[in-house]
């Protein structure tokens, strides 16, 4: 934590909106992504995070800078993800698509199409997994925490963090296709566990 | 002694923390090998299409116009309540605060409460005046009163400490007259008595049943 994000921390503290908004600017699109990629819908991924920042700027008070600000943040972002699934158990829809990104062009290269390829792939499988599982590859793979950090924030055991990890990575080898034909590695320990 | 179900798990884990290339026991296993190779590609792959989901920077310009207004709106809305909710707070507070009194305490309050009560009411009846009572004028007349005034009398009486002995002769030491005349009240006298000529006795008999 720089002395400029602790300066905007303190004025946040003290209701200072202006602050807390560019406080916000710095982490937007890592709170969106895992959003996004939790919900698998756009506007929902969008109210979310906002629902996250909210629930920031009212909290920040109880913010000590016993940690970094992004991990305490992190712990209210997987805590409204939690109460979101609670209250949405039903909704399921994948609405995130590749194309949202380059809907402009309309001569695509190779590389797109195969970008596009390699996306919707991805999406489909972290789509074919729950929202719990998810969350829990996206926070071992995306943002580096162990499985103690998780299983202690998720209120899960290690074992299910492990789990979900491994069978998340077992269907992402699968629909990316980059099996070896000797080895079903994964989705083997992945069933095992 | 190599496992390769023991090291596939451990390959997750190096991969997950970030491990770029293989361990030396690795390159002996062919099929280990090709799993780590396999999931870096897996791993690497998916990091960048998790990545490339982030919108462009025309989104995040409205995204942060309408999270400034979320939080004003909210601002506003939570100054508002808070200020609505002090005075409601301290209402309630107020209204439905207790504390514990001991019963001795409570007894002796309710006692001096009622007392106290009881005080001001008949005080305020005395002292408040009749509404239609005309205004009462106090004149101070001196009258005088008569005092009876009684004399007092002081008699001394002197009395006797000590009574003298009997004088074996009677009518020695009658010397005194005040003297003589106590005694002739007082002490018997033989003096003029003449014994009978006949001595006259009479018995009574059946007296008591012991004597014979």
């Amino acid at each position: 934590m720089n002395d400029s994000e602790t300066e905007l921390i303190r004025r946040a503290q003290t209701h200072d909106t202006e602050a807390f908004c560019s406080l916000a600017e710095l982490y937007t699109r890592r709170i969106y992504l895992l959003a996004l990629h939790y919900c698998h819908d756009a506007s929902d991924a969008e109210d979310l995070s906002q629902e996250v920042w909210l629930k920031a700027y009212r909290a920040l008070h109880s913010f000590r800078f016993d940690s970094s600000f992004y991990t305490w943040l992190r712990r209210i972002t997987i805590n409204t993800f939690l109460n979101y699934e609670r209250s949405n158990s039903s909704r399921k829809s994948l609405v995130v698509s590749a194309e949202d990104e380059d809907s402009g062009s309309s001569v695509a290269s190779a590389e797109t199409i195969y970008n596009k390829v390699l996306f919707d792939s991805v999406m489909n499988a972290l789509g074919e997994l729950t929202r719990s599982q998810r969350l829990i590859f996206l926070l071992r793979h995306y943002e580096g925490m162990s499985y103690d950090e998780i299983a202690n924030a998720m209120n899960c055991s290690t074992g299910t963090a492990k789990k979900s990890v491994w069978r998340a990575l077992g269907k992402l080898r699968n629909k990316l296709e980059i099996n070896n034909d000797e080895t079903e590695g994964l989705a083997q320990l992945a069933t095992e566990y | 002694m190599h496992n390769c179900k023991t090291t596939k798990e451990h390959i997750t884990e190096l991969l997950l923390n970030g491990a770029q290339t293989q361990p030396a026991e690795l390159l002996e296993c062919i099929e280990c090998s090709s799993e780590f190779e396999s999931l870096k590609e897996t791993l690497r792959i998916s990091r960048r299409q998790i990545e490339a989901a982030v919108p462009g920077e025309t989104y995040w310009n409205g995204y942060h116009a309408r999270l400034r207004n979320r939080l004003v709106e909210s601002g506003n809305v939570h100054s508002s309540n808070s200020q609505k909710g002090s005075a409601g707070t301290w209402l309630r507070r107020m209204i439905t605060a207790s504390i514990r009194v001991p019963v001795p305490v409570g007894a002796a309050l309710l006692m001096a409460f009622a007392l106290s009560l009881i005080f001001f009411s008949r005080r305020s009846v005395k002292v408040s005046p009749p509404p239609s009572a005309p205004t009462v004028s106090v004149v101070h007349v001196p009258v005088e009163v008569p005092v009876m005034q009684e004399k007092v009398v002081t008699k001394v009486v002197y009395r006797e400490s000590k009574r003298k002995a009997p004088s074996p002769n009677v009518n020695q030491g009658v010397d005194d007259p005040s003297l003589a005349k106590s005694q002739k009240v007082n002490v018997p006298s033989l003096i003029g008595f003449k014994p009978t000529d006949e001595v006259k006795l009479t018995v009574i008999k059946g007296g008591s049943p012991d004597e014979k």
